[in-house]
This record gives structure tokens, sequence and C-alpha cells, in this order.
């Protein structure tokens, strides 16, 4: 592909759906030399408009061969001819995305298709927003490699590269343990540094989800590297139980303390209240529904490189929503709407499949089909406002509540009506919480109460005690996870961090939670406290 | 119970009172209550005339069903795509990355040999289908074709058949397949039957079915 030819097909990309004339074209693949022409043009020297008339005639020539090249490849047309005889163009592709490969160079165009006009009402009037709108379809949300199968690090590193460009936002890397009880010291520091590298230049995220009652390593100083280097788009999430915590407090303590002082956000997921793995992307909180995640770890765990978690989502602000919305039978109908809307997403994805995830398919050949067995799509809540008032969030919970139940029908029938059709689709809809990171211009500032802990007793006063039940309930019905975060202030030992860890895993029955270090003034050492 | 009607609209909606008025219930694996009867045959004698108008009639409803385009595409696309746990088009054309059943199988036999009775082919796979924990499994089992005077007759067995949501796009693709065999042997489309193991409907469902029939 010539380079005029991709500068001209990155201008349909931003304008997948318009006609675009010659002289919008020409702006666009040539702007220094057109800022030239409309100088001379708008000159009142005769010679210098004459020359402006010359030039912009010779570029419009020079565009046009390259549009007739396009036009010989089917991949624009013309879609109309005004008066003077200027050309429109327009996408020839369908709609949907669609890959357009010319030699080594390859450009992905989506064009907005039926799937848009479910929710386009919401969007425009910016209560909804799809997550990363140019790669919604033709890339999944996040995917979970597993290492239990393949310890080699440099093997696992080169399966995320590869997966990479199919992902736009998180991979997760499950049961790392065992590349951390099989590889030495050196080469998981070169590991953080490569995968440091690759993800502050994409969109990426990591999760590095470690059991730590299974390392029988010493991890030291992978953890003092990792918080070091302190990659802010790779997490650590450790999966404990409440007996682990005196099995692993040496290394629970160690990784307080590092992570503590460089501010570092520790991840905890409870072991003993889910079996399937918890992971952190841009948008939110990941999970596989656990009755699968069984099936898929007795059947089809050591026949896959992993699995994809979530293939498209959405996101919707329910502040604003109801500020522009009153009822709840609107709430209702948008979240419906939402539904149909990924639904059509995913018939697209799935009529392509072949196309755009052909190195995952590959890579688990023979068994590619398992990779999409236990993939869902997300709709994300932002800024569900806990209220003071016990009531109104008793109203928030069962609006979403009964919501999810009836999305879960809308999911059911379209499975049995696609089945029942020849076309076994899977298609499952998980409620979670959204993060900021989602789209930052769209989620606006935060409106939610922070749980902000300053000592053990906190765990029990009434207000943290009152606001982390409310949390619990909410994980009941984000069946896609969910996050509390607590924000740790004032001075504290390691030991009072142990204390409040057993008192998360015990007292609550919350799956997944992370200690926010951000509010911390200086830095904590073990020694302070002993 | 067999029932014999000229159009397919009139066939869908005789079948759908009949499991309605004459049904058994149960709850199913979903733990969906449905009604149902078993061995329903239906004869439809002229399905040309509308076997696209079942199709119509779903989208009165809330739901999304598959447009024709995908309808046909699966029927037809020989490709097996990974995304899906089978396809039809891909086990009608290219059984096993074998078996083009229709090319190289049915059309030639039923040019050589017009009263042939062996003119059938197999949507079901035992090597991967018969799986107790495998739930996605083919419902168009077998289909089979037959010469009578002069017009290519169809029968499909289906072994699971939700008749109110399923059974139309059933008739569709089948009918689109029924008429490219008789195009290629220069032929009138003839009968086409479903002979459903399980027809059934849910409960669910029944306020739509009620404003259908």
């Amino acid at each position: 592909m010539h380079d005029t030819e991709e500068v001209i097909l990155n201008v349909f990309k931003n304008n997948s759906s318009k006609e675009l004339n010659t002289e919008f074209l020409a702006k666009k693949v040539y702007p220094q030399e057109y800022s030239i022409i409309e100088n001379l043009l708008q000159s009142t020297d005769r010679v210098q408009i004459h020359d402006g008339k010359r030039r912009k005639f010779q570029t419009h020539r020079k565009l046009l061969y390259y549009l007739n090249k396009l036009i010989d490849s089917k991949i624009i047309r013309v879609a109309k001819t005004a008066d003077k005889g200027e050309k429109y163009f327009v996408l020839e592709a369908g709609e949907g995305d669609t890959i357009i490969e010319k030699g080594y160079k390859k450009i992905i165009i989506t064009k907005p298709s039926i799937t848009s006009t479910q929710i386009d009402k919401y969007e425009s009037k910016g209560v909804m927003k799809k997550y990363e709108e140019d790669s919604w379809i033709n890339r999944f949300n996040s995917i979970l490699l597993e290492c239990s199968k393949e310890k080699n690090i440099d093997k696992i590193y080169e399966t995320m590269t590869d997966c990479f460009t199919n992902i736009n936002d998180a991979i997760a890397l499950n049961e790392f343990e065992n590349v951390l009880n099989s590889t030495n010291e050196r080469t998981l520091k070169e590991f953080i540094d490569k995968l440091s590298r690759e993800t502050d230049s994409s969109n990426n995220t990591v999760s590095i989800i470690i059991n730590l009652s299974r390392v029988n390593h010493d991890i030291y100083q992978f953890i003092d590297y990792y918080s070091k280097v302190n990659p802010k788009k790779i997490n650590m999430i450790f999966n404990l139980g409440n007996k682990d915590i005196q099995k692993c407090s040496k290394i629970l303590e160690h990784i307080i303390e590092r992570f503590s002082d460089t501010k570092i956000k520790i991840n905890f997921k409870n072991d003993d209240l889910c079996y399937a793995p918890y992971f952190k992307g841009r948008a939110g909180i990941y999970t596989f529904d656990e009755q699968e995640w069984d099936i898929y770890s007795k059947k089809f765990k050591d026949k896959v490189i992993g699995v994809s978690c979530s293939q498209s989502q959405i996101a919707i602000n329910i502040n604003k929503f109801f500020e522009v919305y009153d009822t709840d039978a609107e709430f209702r109908q948008a979240i419906l709407n939402t539904a149909k809307a990924l639904l059509l997403a995913n018939t697209i994805q799935r009529r392509k499949s072949n196309e755009y995830f052909r190195n995952i398919n590959n890579m688990n050949h023979p068994n590619s089909a398992d990779f999409y067995k236990f993939s869902r799509d997300y709709i994300r809540f932002w800024n569900y406002d806990w209220h003071k008032d016990m009531e109104e969030n008793r109203n928030l919970f069962e609006l979403i509540k009964s919501t999810k139940e009836l999305v879960d029908n809308f999911c059911l029938s379209e499975e049995t009506i696609f089945k029942s059709c020849g076309i076994p689709i899977r298609f499952k809809i998980a409620f979670s919480s959204a993060f900021r990171n989602f789209d930052t211009k769209f989620m606006g500032e935060r409106e939610y109460k922070k749980a902000t802990v300053n000592r053990a007793e906190d765990y029990y006063n009434g207000e943290i005690k009152s606001f982390i039940q409310i949390r619990e309930k909410m994980f009941e019905i984000f069946d896609g996870g969910d996050r509390l975060r607590i924000f740790r202030k004032s001075d504290f030992a390691i030991a009072d961090i142990m204390h409040e860890l057993g008192i998360l895993l015990n007292a609550y029955r919350i799956p997944f939670f992370t200690y926010d270090f951000s509010g911390l003034k200086g830095t904590v050492k073990l020694t302070n406290f002993m | 119970m067999i029932i014999n009607e000229k159009t397919c609209i009139d066939a869908w909606k005789k079948s759908l009172k009949y499991i309605l008025e004459d049904g058994s219930d149960f709850i199913d694996s979903d733990e969906r209550q449905c009604r149902e009867v078993l061995n329903l045959v239906v004869n439809i004698e002229e399905p040309e005339k509308d076997y696209n108008k079942v199709i119509e009639a779903m989208k009165q409803f809330e739901w999304i069903y598959p447009t024709i385009e995908e309808l046909s595409t699966i029927i037809f696309n020989k490709e097996d795509l990974v995304i899906y746990e089978f396809s039809y088009g891909h086990r009608i054309f290219n059984f096993m990355d074998k078996k083009d059943q229709i090319n190289d199988y049915v059309i030639p036999l039923l040019k050589s040999d017009p009263s042939s009775r062996r003119a059938v082919i197999s949507l079901f796979n035992p090597a991967t289908d018969s799986d107790t924990l495998n739930k996605n499994v083919p419902s168009l089992m077998f289909i089979h074709f037959k010469i009578k005077v002069d017009r290519l007759n169809c029968t499909c067995f289906i072994r699971s058949n939700d008749f109110f949501i399923g059974w139309p796009g059933n008739i569709y693709q089948i009918y689109l397949l029924q008429k490219f065999v008789a195009d290629k042997l220069n032929m009138k489309i003839g009968v086409l039957s479903t002979v459903s193991c399980s027809a059934h409907v849910f409960h669910e469902h029944f306020d739509n079915v009620k404003k259908t029939i």
C-alpha cells in the first residue's frame, strides 16, 4: 500500500459513514500543500491566484490517481458527482469492521452499523459510551493466559505480544506462581522491563495473578524490582484465603512494606469466596462466571493457551442518566437496547472472527473454539452514587437487580433463537462497575464515596461497616466483578494491615479489594513499628 | 400428529395452536418451562409461496432475529467458523472437512437415479456431538431428498424444535437448500416436511404465540 493510500484510508477511518469530496480529502491528505494553495487563492495578486489554481488542479489530479487505485481495489467507490463534476467518495465496505491489507500494511476501518442505532440517542446525550469505539468489534477487551501449561517466560511474553493487537484493554497472566517458581531473577526482571515498555507504549494493561500460598521460591527480589520499576500498567493481584495470611505472612509483610512505600496499589482476591480469577483493566474489573470457570478448569484449561473474558463493553453514567430520563422503565429500556447493540456487535464479530482473530485461533488450534467458550460482554456502571438514605440505595439495588434479570432473559432468548436457527452463539452479558479510565472524558469526575480507613477499628464503625456492606450487595449483583477500594491513611504498622486483611477476608463477603496507599505521606518501614 | 397445509404460515399457526392446546408441560435443563408435543410431522405443499413470511412475522417482537443474510450464510457457508461449536453449512458442504454432501452426493445420486431413497445428508456427527457435556449439538439432524412426480420433496428431521422462534428460521434455511438442489436438478419444488421429535414452545413466549395464532 502506498503511503498516500494509507493516509486516504485513515481519513475514511475517521469518517467511515460519510461521503467525502475531493477537496475535503485533498486538505486532509496534503495539508501543507493545501495551506499554501489557500493562501495563494486568498491573495489579491492575479498571478498568485493563478498559481494557486494551478497547484490545486495538480494536487487534485495527484489525489485522484490514488483514489482511482482504491476504487479499482474495490475499497472505495464514487458515491455521487455533484455540480461542476466534483466527485464524492464513500467506503465500499459494509457495516462493521473491515480490514484492508495491501502489502505489509493493514488498516482496520469501523463503519458504524445498525449496532449504533440501538444506543445512539443515549450516546448523543452523553449518558452511554462504547469502550474504544474504533476497535470495539475487531478486538477483545480482555483475555486470560494460563501460566500453568506454558511456564517459559519468553514464550509467555511472545504470546502476549502476539495477543496485544487483538486486545483493547487487559491481559491477565493466571497462576503466575508457576513462572516465579521456575524462572531466575534476572529473567524475571527482564520480563518486567520488557512488559513495562510494551504497555507504556500501548493502551493495554496486564494483570499478574499470583497464588501466594503456591509460591515456593524466594520472590523478594522480584517484588523489590517490581516496586522499583513501578510499572503503571502492570498490576499484581494476590489470591489468598484466610489461612494463607499466616502461611504467607513474611512475603505478605514484604509486599505491604514495598508497595506502600512506592504507593503501589495492592490487589487481593479472596480465594475463600470465589474460585474464578479477578483482574483489572482500564475499563474496570474482569472475571468469569464461577460455575463456568469450574467447567473451564476441569475440561478446557489444558487444551488452550487461555480464554477470552470480555468481547465488547458499554458504560452508562447512572447519575447523568437520571438527570436526562426520569423513570426506571426508561432505564430498563436503555439497558435492553444496550444488550441489543452488544448482540449486533457480536454478530459482526462472529462473522469476521476468522479474519480478526486469526493469530489467536492459530495459537489454540485445534481447540480454537474453546477459547471463546466463556467470554461475555460487559455493561458497566459509572457514578451510581451511594446515598446516605438507605431507602434510595435499596431502590437502586432493586432496579439494577431486576434489570439484570431482564438482560439475562434476553440473552437466553437470543441464544435460543440463534441456536434454533443453526447459529450456536454464546451471548452473555455481565454487569460491573466502570473505572474512570474507561474514558476519562466521558466519565468526568467521580461522584463516589471513598472508603478511607485510618485504623483497624474503622472496619467496625458504623460508616465504613455500612459502606462495605453495601459493596457486598453490589458484588452479588455485579456478576462481572467489582472492587472495594480501601484508601489507607495515617501511620500504620505492617501488622495493622495484616490484621485488617484478616478482617476483610473473614468478616465480609468481598471477593476483590484493593489497598490504595496514595494518601500516605512519607514512607513506611517495618522497623518503625517494631 | 400430522399437519398438512398448503403454506408455511398456515402450517406454523396450526402447529403452534396444537402445541398450546395438546402439549404437556416440562422444565428443561436451563430451568425454563416448556410445552411440548412429541413427533410432530408438518407437511407444506407449496413452501415457495411464503417461505420467508414466517421470518417476517418474527420481526414484530422485541428480540433480534438473525437476518435472512445470516440465515442463508449459515446454511451455505462451507467455512468452519471457529467461534461456533458447529455450523450447518460446514456440515452440509464440508462434513469433517472431507465431504460435500450436496454437490458430491445428493445431486449426482438423484441425477443418476431419480427414484433413489438414499439421498440423505447428515448434520449430526457422533464423533463430536455424542458427548454428555456438549449442549451445542445441531437441532437439524438429517435432511432427506426424494423425487416424486417430477418434484423434489424434502424432509428434515429435527431433534429439538422451538416451534415459535426456531422453526421459522429452519423452514427458511431448509427451503433454500431444497431450492438449491431442485435448481441443480432442473426440477420444481415439491413438499417440504419437518419431523420434530420435540416440538415445543417456552411458557415465556405464550403471549406472543397467542398473538401470532
